[in-house]
Protein backbone atom coordinates (compact mmCIF):
# COMPACT_ATOMS: atom_id res chain seq x y z
CA UNK A 1 0.00 0.00 0.00
CA UNK A 2 1.50 3.21 -1.48
CA UNK A 3 0.78 6.38 0.30
CA UNK A 4 3.91 8.09 0.72
CA UNK A 5 3.08 9.56 -2.72
CA UNK A 6 -0.48 9.71 -2.95
CA UNK A 7 -1.34 12.13 1.12
CA UNK A 8 0.89 15.14 -0.53
CA UNK A 9 -1.04 15.32 -3.56
CA UNK A 10 -4.58 16.38 -2.52
CA UNK A 11 -6.46 15.02 -5.37
CA UNK A 12 -5.84 11.71 -3.77
CA UNK A 13 -6.64 12.10 -0.96
CA UNK A 14 -9.77 11.05 -1.52
CA UNK A 15 -7.85 7.38 -1.96
CA UNK A 16 -6.31 8.00 1.66
CA UNK A 17 -10.17 8.00 2.88
CA UNK A 18 -10.86 5.17 0.99
CA UNK A 19 -8.56 3.37 1.98
CA UNK A 20 -8.50 3.66 6.08
CA UNK A 21 -11.98 5.62 6.63
CA UNK A 22 -13.45 1.76 7.17
CA UNK A 23 -11.15 1.18 10.04
CA UNK A 24 -11.01 4.34 11.67
CA UNK A 25 -14.35 4.14 12.16
CA UNK A 26 -14.62 1.34 13.83
CA UNK A 27 -11.63 2.21 15.97
CA UNK A 28 -13.87 5.04 17.37
CA UNK A 29 -16.81 3.21 17.45
CA UNK A 30 -15.40 0.59 19.51
CA UNK A 31 -13.92 3.10 22.11
CA UNK A 32 -17.27 5.43 22.03
CA UNK A 33 -19.82 3.50 20.85
CA UNK A 34 -22.13 4.15 17.49
CA UNK A 35 -22.79 7.90 18.55
CA UNK A 36 -19.61 9.33 18.31
CA UNK A 37 -17.94 7.43 15.38
CA UNK A 38 -19.57 9.35 12.30
CA UNK A 39 -18.51 12.70 13.41
CA UNK A 40 -14.70 11.63 14.73
CA UNK A 41 -14.03 9.89 11.39
CA UNK A 42 -15.54 12.96 9.70
CA UNK A 43 -13.19 15.22 11.35
CA UNK A 44 -10.04 12.84 11.54
CA UNK A 45 -9.66 13.37 7.64
CA UNK A 46 -10.48 16.43 7.34
CA UNK A 47 -7.90 17.68 10.20
CA UNK A 48 -5.61 15.04 8.13
CA UNK A 49 -6.06 16.80 5.07
CA UNK A 50 -5.63 20.09 5.80
CA UNK A 51 -2.55 19.06 7.64
CA UNK A 52 -1.27 16.74 4.96
CA UNK A 53 2.25 18.94 4.66
CA UNK A 54 2.82 17.95 8.05
CA UNK A 55 2.90 14.46 7.08
CA UNK A 56 6.40 13.18 6.45
CA UNK A 57 6.18 11.77 3.06
CA UNK A 58 8.95 9.20 4.62
CA UNK A 59 5.82 7.54 6.23
CA UNK A 60 4.57 5.17 3.61
CA UNK A 61 1.60 3.48 6.00
CA UNK A 62 -0.71 6.81 6.90
CA UNK A 63 -2.15 4.58 9.84
CA UNK A 64 -0.74 5.30 12.51
CA UNK A 65 -0.62 9.47 11.67
CA UNK A 66 -4.55 8.83 10.98
CA UNK A 67 -4.96 6.83 14.22
CA UNK A 68 -2.84 10.11 16.00
CA UNK A 69 -5.39 12.31 15.28
CA UNK A 70 -8.41 10.12 15.63
CA UNK A 71 -6.61 10.05 19.32
CA UNK A 72 -6.48 13.33 19.92
CA UNK A 73 -9.82 13.85 18.41
CA UNK A 74 -11.50 10.62 20.87
CA UNK A 75 -9.66 12.18 23.41
CA UNK A 76 -12.29 15.16 23.51
CA UNK A 77 -15.04 12.70 23.86
CA UNK A 78 -12.90 11.12 27.18
CA UNK A 79 -15.61 11.66 29.79
CA UNK A 80 -17.89 10.22 27.33
CA UNK A 81 -15.46 7.20 26.84
CA UNK A 82 -15.55 6.62 30.76
CA UNK A 83 -18.93 7.23 31.23
CA UNK A 84 -19.69 4.32 28.68
CA UNK A 85 -17.01 1.71 30.50
CA UNK A 86 -18.29 2.77 33.55
CA UNK A 87 -22.13 1.77 32.43
CA UNK A 88 -20.63 -1.74 30.63
CA UNK A 89 -19.12 -2.19 33.94
CA UNK A 90 -21.94 -2.26 35.70
CA UNK A 91 -24.25 -4.36 33.31
CA UNK A 92 -25.11 -7.60 35.36
CA UNK A 93 -23.15 -10.42 33.61
CA UNK A 94 -25.18 -12.25 31.84
CA UNK A 95 -26.11 -16.29 31.82
CA UNK A 96 -24.37 -16.66 28.38
CA UNK A 97 -22.00 -14.62 28.44
CA UNK A 98 -19.86 -17.11 29.44
CA UNK A 99 -20.37 -19.31 26.65
CA UNK A 100 -20.17 -16.53 24.09
CA UNK A 101 -16.40 -15.92 25.44
CA UNK A 102 -15.33 -19.88 24.76
CA UNK A 103 -16.54 -19.26 21.38
CA UNK A 104 -13.73 -16.61 20.94
CA UNK A 105 -13.01 -13.30 20.41
CA UNK A 106 -15.45 -12.76 17.28
CA UNK A 107 -18.29 -13.18 19.54
CA UNK A 108 -17.84 -10.51 22.16
CA UNK A 109 -19.77 -7.82 20.99
CA UNK A 110 -19.98 -3.90 22.31
CA UNK A 111 -22.38 -4.95 24.80
CA UNK A 112 -20.91 -7.94 26.05
CA UNK A 113 -17.91 -5.93 26.49
CA UNK A 114 -16.78 -8.19 29.54
CA UNK A 115 -17.78 -5.77 32.88
CA UNK A 116 -14.79 -6.55 34.50
CA UNK A 117 -12.76 -5.57 31.45
CA UNK A 118 -14.98 -2.40 30.85
CA UNK A 119 -13.83 -1.57 34.68
CA UNK A 120 -10.31 -2.28 34.18
CA UNK A 121 -9.76 -0.39 31.14
CA UNK A 122 -12.34 2.88 33.11
CA UNK A 123 -9.48 2.60 35.39
CA UNK A 124 -6.60 3.37 33.46
CA UNK A 125 -5.32 6.61 32.50
CA UNK A 126 -6.22 8.23 29.16
CA UNK A 127 -2.67 8.06 28.18
CA UNK A 128 -2.59 4.01 28.88
CA UNK A 129 -5.82 3.70 27.29
CA UNK A 130 -4.76 5.57 24.13
CA UNK A 131 -1.82 3.35 24.06
CA UNK A 132 -3.28 -0.10 24.57
CA UNK A 133 -5.83 0.44 22.63
CA UNK A 134 -3.74 1.14 19.61
CA UNK A 135 -1.94 -1.86 20.03
CA UNK A 136 -4.95 -4.37 21.54
CA UNK A 137 -8.13 -2.94 19.15
CA UNK A 138 -6.38 -1.24 16.20
CA UNK A 139 -3.11 -3.97 15.57
CA UNK A 140 -0.88 -1.15 15.87
CA UNK A 141 2.76 -2.18 16.62
CA UNK A 142 4.33 -0.93 19.50
CA UNK A 143 6.76 1.47 16.81
CA UNK A 144 3.56 2.43 14.96
CA UNK A 145 1.66 3.37 18.26
CA UNK A 146 4.87 5.15 19.04
CA UNK A 147 4.80 7.03 16.23
CA UNK A 148 0.86 7.49 16.15
CA UNK A 149 0.94 9.11 20.10
CA UNK A 150 4.59 10.75 19.01
CA UNK A 151 6.12 9.06 22.07
CA UNK A 152 9.98 7.36 22.29
CA UNK A 153 9.28 3.54 21.60
CA UNK A 154 10.86 3.00 25.10
CA UNK A 155 8.01 5.03 26.70
CA UNK A 156 5.44 2.62 24.53
CA UNK A 157 7.07 -0.18 26.02
CA UNK A 158 7.23 0.83 29.85
CA UNK A 159 3.90 2.30 29.34
CA UNK A 160 2.46 -0.71 28.10
CA UNK A 161 4.31 -2.74 31.34
CA UNK A 162 2.33 -0.54 33.60
CA UNK A 163 -0.98 -1.43 32.29
CA UNK A 164 -0.28 -4.89 31.99
CA UNK A 165 0.27 -4.66 35.78
CA UNK A 166 -2.53 -2.70 35.74
CA UNK A 167 -4.60 -5.13 34.04
CA UNK A 168 -3.52 -7.73 36.26
CA UNK A 169 -4.71 -6.80 39.60
CA UNK A 170 -8.21 -5.49 38.34
CA UNK A 171 -8.52 -8.83 35.75
CA UNK A 172 -7.67 -10.23 39.19
CA UNK A 173 -5.54 -12.68 36.96
CA UNK A 174 -2.35 -14.26 38.65
CA UNK A 175 0.67 -12.15 39.33
CA UNK A 176 3.16 -15.10 37.54
CA UNK A 177 1.94 -16.25 34.21
CA UNK A 178 0.60 -20.01 34.33
CA UNK A 179 -0.18 -22.32 31.69
CA UNK B 1 -0.13 -18.13 29.26
CA UNK B 2 -2.17 -15.29 29.39
CA UNK B 3 -1.15 -11.80 27.85
CA UNK B 4 -3.13 -9.27 29.47
CA UNK B 5 -3.14 -7.30 25.73
CA UNK B 6 -3.91 -10.13 24.00
CA UNK B 7 -7.24 -10.73 26.71
CA UNK B 8 -7.83 -7.17 25.82
CA UNK B 9 -7.40 -7.62 22.31
CA UNK B 10 -9.68 -10.98 22.10
CA UNK B 11 -12.46 -8.84 23.79
CA UNK B 12 -12.50 -6.08 20.92
CA UNK B 13 -15.95 -5.04 20.88
CA UNK B 14 -18.04 -4.76 17.08
CA UNK B 15 -17.67 -2.33 15.78
CA UNK B 16 -20.69 -0.33 14.86
CA UNK B 17 -21.75 -0.17 11.18
CA UNK B 18 -20.48 2.70 8.95
CA UNK B 19 -23.50 3.61 7.22
CA UNK B 20 -23.32 4.92 3.62
CA UNK B 21 -24.84 8.10 4.00
CA UNK B 22 -22.63 9.00 6.58
CA UNK B 23 -19.29 7.59 4.72
CA UNK B 24 -20.67 9.27 1.98
CA UNK B 25 -20.82 12.16 3.09
CA UNK B 26 -17.71 12.87 5.12
CA UNK B 27 -15.81 11.95 1.92
CA UNK B 28 -17.67 14.43 0.01
CA UNK B 29 -16.88 17.30 2.75
CA UNK B 30 -12.69 16.72 1.84
CA UNK B 31 -13.42 16.34 -2.39
CA UNK B 32 -16.10 18.98 -2.81
CA UNK B 33 -15.39 22.72 -1.69
CA UNK B 34 -19.60 22.73 -1.88
CA UNK B 35 -20.35 20.60 0.37
CA UNK B 36 -21.54 21.95 3.47
CA UNK B 37 -18.50 23.26 5.37
CA UNK B 38 -17.18 22.70 9.04
CA UNK B 39 -16.31 25.71 11.25
CA UNK B 40 -14.04 27.86 9.33
CA UNK B 41 -10.85 26.93 9.65
CA UNK B 42 -7.24 27.66 8.76
CA UNK B 43 -5.53 25.75 6.28
CA UNK B 44 -2.36 27.44 5.39
CA UNK B 45 -0.86 28.06 2.25
CA UNK B 46 2.35 27.97 4.24
CA UNK B 47 0.76 24.39 5.56
CA UNK B 48 3.80 22.83 7.31
CA UNK B 49 6.13 20.25 7.79
CA UNK B 50 7.14 18.85 4.40
CA UNK B 51 6.47 21.93 3.52
CA UNK B 52 8.71 24.22 3.02
CA UNK B 53 8.81 26.19 0.48
CA UNK B 54 10.43 25.40 -2.18
CA UNK B 55 10.56 26.33 -5.49
CA UNK B 56 13.18 28.22 -7.24
CA UNK B 57 12.25 31.10 -7.62
CA UNK B 58 13.68 32.53 -10.13
CA UNK B 59 16.89 33.83 -11.14
CA UNK B 60 18.32 32.07 -8.87
CA UNK B 61 18.21 28.53 -8.53
CA UNK B 62 21.51 27.02 -8.51
CA UNK B 63 22.40 29.68 -6.34
CA UNK B 64 22.25 29.83 -2.72
CA UNK B 65 20.47 33.04 -1.96
CA UNK B 66 22.57 35.16 -0.42
CA UNK B 67 21.65 35.01 2.73
CA UNK B 68 21.70 33.05 5.86
CA UNK B 69 24.66 31.27 6.57
CA UNK B 70 23.27 28.85 8.51
CA UNK B 71 25.05 26.00 8.66
CA UNK B 72 24.19 23.56 11.43
CA UNK B 73 26.20 25.64 14.08
CA UNK B 74 25.05 28.40 13.37
CA UNK B 75 22.25 29.79 15.15
CA UNK B 76 19.26 29.89 13.60
CA UNK B 77 18.67 33.18 11.30
CA UNK B 78 16.78 35.19 13.32
CA UNK B 79 13.09 35.92 13.10
CA UNK B 80 11.63 39.12 14.13
CA UNK B 81 9.48 37.50 16.77
CA UNK B 82 8.20 40.78 18.56
CA UNK B 83 5.10 42.53 16.38
CA UNK B 84 5.79 43.20 12.75
CA UNK B 85 4.64 46.39 11.59
CA UNK B 86 1.28 45.32 9.76
CA UNK B 87 2.08 44.64 6.37
CA UNK B 88 0.87 47.97 4.26
CA UNK B 89 -0.74 47.00 0.56
CA UNK B 90 1.76 48.05 -1.72
CA UNK B 91 0.91 50.31 -4.57
CA UNK B 92 2.24 47.43 -6.89
CA UNK B 93 0.05 45.23 -8.18
CA UNK B 94 0.02 41.39 -7.62
CA UNK B 95 0.08 41.31 -11.41
CA UNK B 96 2.65 43.05 -12.03
CA UNK B 97 4.81 41.36 -9.34
CA UNK B 98 4.02 37.92 -10.22
CA UNK B 99 4.11 38.81 -13.46
CA UNK B 100 7.93 40.27 -13.41
CA UNK B 101 8.20 36.56 -11.29
CA UNK B 102 7.59 35.09 -14.40
CA UNK B 103 9.76 36.59 -16.29
CA UNK B 104 12.95 36.52 -13.86
CA UNK B 105 12.78 32.28 -14.26
CA UNK B 106 15.34 30.03 -15.07
CA UNK B 107 15.60 26.17 -15.26
CA UNK B 108 17.80 23.94 -13.23
CA UNK B 109 16.98 21.19 -16.02
CA UNK B 110 17.86 18.22 -14.08
CA UNK B 111 17.90 14.93 -15.75
CA UNK B 112 15.86 12.61 -15.27
CA UNK B 113 17.90 10.32 -13.26
CA UNK B 114 19.34 13.19 -11.44
CA UNK B 115 18.26 14.59 -7.75
CA UNK B 116 16.55 18.31 -6.80
CA UNK B 117 18.32 19.31 -3.60
CA UNK B 118 16.38 21.96 -1.42
CA UNK B 119 17.41 23.14 1.99
CA UNK B 120 14.89 25.28 3.44
CA UNK B 121 14.01 26.93 7.00
CA UNK B 122 10.48 26.57 8.45
CA UNK B 123 8.12 27.47 11.23
CA UNK B 124 4.72 26.95 11.19
CA UNK B 125 1.69 26.45 13.93
CA UNK B 126 1.47 22.90 15.63
CA UNK B 127 -1.85 22.12 17.64
CA UNK B 128 -2.06 19.77 19.79
CA UNK B 129 -5.28 18.65 22.32
CA UNK B 130 -4.24 16.73 25.69
CA UNK B 131 -6.22 14.35 27.52
CA UNK B 132 -8.22 17.09 29.54
CA UNK B 133 -9.63 18.82 25.82
CA UNK B 134 -7.32 21.63 26.75
CA UNK B 135 -5.85 23.13 23.58
CA UNK B 136 -2.41 24.12 22.65
CA UNK B 137 -0.19 25.44 20.41
CA UNK B 138 3.34 26.39 19.39
CA UNK B 139 5.16 26.95 16.43
CA UNK B 140 7.96 24.33 15.56
CA UNK B 141 10.69 25.25 13.43
CA UNK B 142 13.19 22.99 11.54
CA UNK B 143 15.62 23.22 9.25
CA UNK B 144 15.55 20.48 6.04
CA UNK B 145 17.71 19.02 3.42
CA UNK B 146 15.93 16.68 1.19
CA UNK B 147 16.46 14.94 -1.93
CA UNK B 148 13.68 14.17 -4.89
CA UNK B 149 14.35 11.84 -7.20
CA UNK B 150 13.24 14.45 -10.83
CA UNK B 151 11.64 11.56 -12.33
CA UNK B 152 10.31 9.89 -8.53
CA UNK B 153 11.53 6.53 -9.32
CA UNK B 154 14.74 6.51 -7.39
CA UNK B 155 14.66 6.82 -3.46
CA UNK B 156 15.33 9.93 -1.99
CA UNK B 157 16.44 11.25 1.19
CA UNK B 158 15.58 13.80 4.22
CA UNK B 159 16.92 15.65 7.10
CA UNK B 160 15.20 16.90 9.53
CA UNK B 161 16.87 19.54 12.40
CA UNK B 162 14.64 20.22 15.00
CA UNK B 163 15.38 23.64 15.90
CA UNK B 164 14.32 25.59 19.12
CA UNK B 165 10.05 26.19 19.33
CA UNK B 166 8.60 29.72 19.27
CA UNK B 167 5.40 30.35 21.31
CA UNK B 168 2.14 31.25 19.05
CA UNK B 169 1.59 34.39 19.64
CA UNK B 170 0.16 34.26 23.06
CA UNK B 171 -0.06 31.25 24.30
CA UNK B 172 2.80 29.33 26.66
CA UNK B 173 5.02 26.45 25.00
CA UNK B 174 3.59 22.99 25.96
CA UNK B 175 6.52 20.70 27.06
CA UNK B 176 5.90 18.34 24.19
CA UNK B 177 7.17 21.06 21.66
CA UNK B 178 10.38 20.14 23.08
CA UNK B 179 10.12 16.33 22.53
CA UNK B 180 11.55 16.47 19.36
CA UNK B 181 15.18 17.56 19.10
CA UNK B 182 18.45 16.56 17.35
CA UNK B 183 18.98 15.46 13.61
CA UNK B 184 16.76 12.87 12.24
CA UNK B 185 17.29 11.28 8.47
CA UNK B 186 14.78 9.57 6.60
CA UNK B 187 14.54 7.39 3.45
CA UNK B 188 11.99 8.56 1.46
CA UNK B 189 11.03 5.01 -0.77
CA UNK B 190 9.67 5.75 -4.03
CA UNK B 191 7.94 2.36 -3.96
CA UNK B 192 6.80 1.89 -7.79
CA UNK B 193 4.93 5.13 -7.97
CA UNK B 194 5.98 8.29 -8.77
CA UNK B 195 4.97 11.11 -6.76
CA UNK B 196 2.64 13.74 -8.43
CA UNK B 197 5.04 16.81 -7.69
CA UNK B 198 7.90 14.50 -9.08
CA UNK B 199 10.11 17.30 -11.86
CA UNK B 200 8.58 15.12 -14.89
CA UNK B 201 5.10 15.19 -13.67
CA UNK B 202 5.19 18.75 -13.62
CA UNK B 203 6.95 19.21 -16.82
CA UNK B 204 3.09 18.03 -17.59
CA UNK B 205 1.45 20.69 -15.86
CA UNK B 206 0.41 23.55 -18.33
CA UNK B 207 2.15 26.52 -19.22
CA UNK B 208 -0.75 28.28 -20.26
CA UNK B 209 -1.36 30.68 -17.20
CA UNK B 210 -5.24 30.00 -18.44
CA UNK B 211 -5.19 26.60 -18.07
CA UNK B 212 -2.81 26.68 -15.22
CA UNK B 213 -5.48 28.52 -13.12
CA UNK B 214 -8.50 26.35 -13.96
CA UNK B 215 -5.84 23.58 -12.92
CA UNK B 216 -5.69 25.36 -9.43
CA UNK B 217 -9.51 25.61 -9.11
CA UNK B 218 -9.57 21.89 -10.55
CA UNK B 219 -7.84 20.45 -6.94
CA UNK B 220 -9.94 19.40 -4.11
CA UNK B 221 -10.33 22.03 -1.52
CA UNK B 222 -11.79 20.32 1.11
CA UNK B 223 -14.11 22.58 3.00
CA UNK B 224 -12.17 25.74 2.04
CA UNK B 225 -13.23 28.31 0.12
CA UNK B 226 -12.45 27.95 -3.14
CA UNK B 227 -9.96 31.12 -4.07
CA UNK B 228 -8.17 29.95 -0.62
CA UNK B 229 -7.84 26.74 -2.15
CA UNK B 230 -6.20 28.10 -5.11
CA UNK B 231 -4.13 30.29 -3.40
CA UNK B 232 -3.29 26.76 -1.44
CA UNK B 233 -2.72 24.78 -4.55
CA UNK B 234 -0.28 27.81 -5.79
CA UNK B 235 2.11 27.12 -2.76
CA UNK B 236 1.63 23.50 -2.83
CA UNK B 237 3.16 23.65 -6.33
CA UNK B 238 6.12 25.46 -4.96
CA UNK B 239 7.23 23.74 -1.66
CA UNK B 240 9.25 21.28 -1.90
CA UNK B 241 9.46 20.72 -5.21
CA UNK B 242 10.98 22.24 -8.33
CA UNK B 243 8.99 23.43 -10.92
CA UNK B 244 10.12 23.47 -14.63
CA UNK B 245 10.58 27.14 -15.65
CA UNK B 246 7.34 27.41 -18.10
CA UNK B 247 5.14 25.57 -15.64
CA UNK B 248 6.38 28.07 -13.05
CA UNK B 249 6.15 31.13 -15.32
CA UNK B 250 2.24 30.11 -15.76
CA UNK B 251 1.81 29.10 -11.90
CA UNK B 252 2.76 33.12 -10.79
CA UNK B 253 0.94 34.37 -13.94
CA UNK B 254 -2.42 32.63 -12.41
CA UNK B 255 -2.01 33.21 -9.13
CA UNK B 256 -2.01 37.21 -9.62
CA UNK B 257 -5.43 36.14 -10.86
CA UNK B 258 -7.12 34.69 -7.61
CA UNK B 259 -9.87 37.29 -6.18
CA UNK B 260 -8.08 38.86 -2.84
CA UNK B 261 -4.38 38.12 -3.86
CA UNK B 262 -2.58 41.73 -2.68
CA UNK B 263 1.36 42.88 -2.48
CA UNK B 264 3.13 43.92 0.34
CA UNK B 265 6.43 45.82 0.81
CA UNK B 266 9.22 44.68 3.70
CA UNK B 267 8.15 41.47 4.41
CA UNK B 268 10.85 39.32 5.79
CA UNK B 269 11.43 35.74 5.49
CA UNK B 270 12.71 32.82 7.75
CA UNK B 271 16.60 33.95 7.21
CA UNK B 272 16.04 37.46 7.88
CA UNK B 273 15.78 38.66 4.16
CA UNK B 274 13.38 40.95 3.62
CA UNK B 275 11.35 41.27 0.15
CA UNK B 276 7.89 41.70 -2.13
CA UNK B 277 5.05 39.46 -0.32
CA UNK B 278 1.93 38.40 -2.26
CA UNK B 279 -0.82 36.73 -0.69
CA UNK B 280 -4.21 36.90 0.47
CA UNK B 281 -6.13 36.39 3.64
CA UNK B 282 -7.61 33.25 5.22
CA UNK B 283 -8.93 32.45 8.75
CA UNK B 284 -7.36 35.67 10.02
CA UNK B 285 -3.77 35.06 8.70
CA UNK B 286 -1.91 36.55 5.58
CA UNK B 287 -0.64 34.34 3.87
CA UNK B 288 2.21 35.17 1.32
CA UNK B 289 5.30 34.23 -0.66
CA UNK B 290 8.43 36.59 -0.68
CA UNK B 291 10.01 37.21 -3.78
CA UNK B 292 13.63 38.79 -3.88
CA UNK B 293 12.60 43.05 -4.83
CA UNK B 294 15.68 42.80 -7.35
CA UNK B 295 15.97 39.91 -8.55
CA UNK B 296 11.96 38.29 -8.35
CA UNK B 297 13.60 35.25 -6.69
CA UNK B 298 11.02 32.90 -4.68
CA UNK B 299 13.04 33.83 -1.05
CA UNK B 300 10.07 32.45 1.56
CA UNK B 301 6.80 32.01 2.92
CA UNK B 302 5.11 33.63 6.08
CA UNK B 303 1.93 34.21 7.65
CA UNK B 304 0.34 37.09 9.61
CA UNK B 305 -1.87 37.64 11.63
CA UNK B 306 -4.46 40.47 10.66
CA UNK B 307 -7.97 39.28 12.68
CA UNK B 308 -6.49 38.45 16.10
CA UNK B 309 -10.35 36.67 17.15
CA UNK B 310 -10.27 34.54 13.64
CA UNK B 311 -5.94 33.60 14.39
CA UNK B 312 -6.71 33.85 18.13
CA UNK B 313 -3.39 35.60 18.74
CA UNK B 314 -3.03 39.34 18.32
CA UNK B 315 -2.66 41.52 14.84
CA UNK B 316 0.77 41.58 13.80
CA UNK B 317 2.40 38.32 14.83
CA UNK B 318 4.00 35.74 12.81
CA UNK B 319 2.49 32.31 12.92
CA UNK B 320 4.18 30.96 10.04
CA UNK B 321 8.21 31.93 8.19
CA UNK B 322 9.87 30.06 5.89
CA UNK B 323 13.02 30.62 3.81
CA UNK B 324 14.17 28.51 1.06
CA UNK B 325 17.91 28.70 1.52
CA UNK B 326 19.25 26.99 -1.42
CA UNK B 327 18.24 24.30 -4.63
CA UNK B 328 20.64 22.59 -6.55
CA UNK B 329 20.89 19.30 -8.42
CA UNK B 330 22.67 16.59 -7.51
CA UNK B 331 23.59 13.17 -9.42
CA UNK B 332 22.72 10.76 -6.37
CA UNK B 333 21.04 10.82 -2.51
CA UNK B 334 22.19 9.90 0.65
CA UNK B 335 21.80 6.16 1.10
CA UNK B 336 20.13 5.97 4.55
CA UNK B 337 19.48 2.82 6.25
CA UNK B 338 16.31 3.20 7.42
CA UNK B 339 14.47 0.10 8.58
CA UNK B 340 11.26 1.59 9.64
CA UNK B 341 10.47 2.77 5.97
CA UNK B 342 9.33 0.48 3.67
CA UNK B 343 6.39 0.40 1.52
CA UNK B 344 3.98 -1.08 3.82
Amino acid sequence: MLIAASLTTPESFAGVFDRHADEIHAYAGRRLGPEHADDVTAETFLVAFRKRHRYDTSRPDARPWLYGIAGNLISRHRRAEVRRLRALARAPHEAGSLHEEERGAERASAAALRPALAAALAGLSAAERDLLLLVAWADLSYEEAAEALKIPIGTVRSRLHRVRGKLRRHLDLPEENDR
Amino acid sequence: MIDEIDLVARQRPDAPPYSLAAKAAARRRLTNPQAPPARPRRSLLLASGTALLATAGVAAVVVTTAVAPSGPQTPPPAVSRGVVTLPKVSAMSAEEVLGRAARAVTDLAPRDDQFIKVTSQTMYEADSVDENGKESRYLYRTKRTIWLSADGTRDGALKIEHLEPRAYPGWPIPPEAYQEKGTEWMRLPACNSVRETAYTNLKKLPTDPEKMRAYLYDRPHGDNPPDSAAWTAAGDLLRETYMPAPQRAALFKAAATIPGVTVTENAEDAAGRTGIGVGRVFGGVREEIIFDPSTYELLGERGIVVDAEQAKAPVGKLVASTAQLKITVEDSAPAIGDSTTGCG
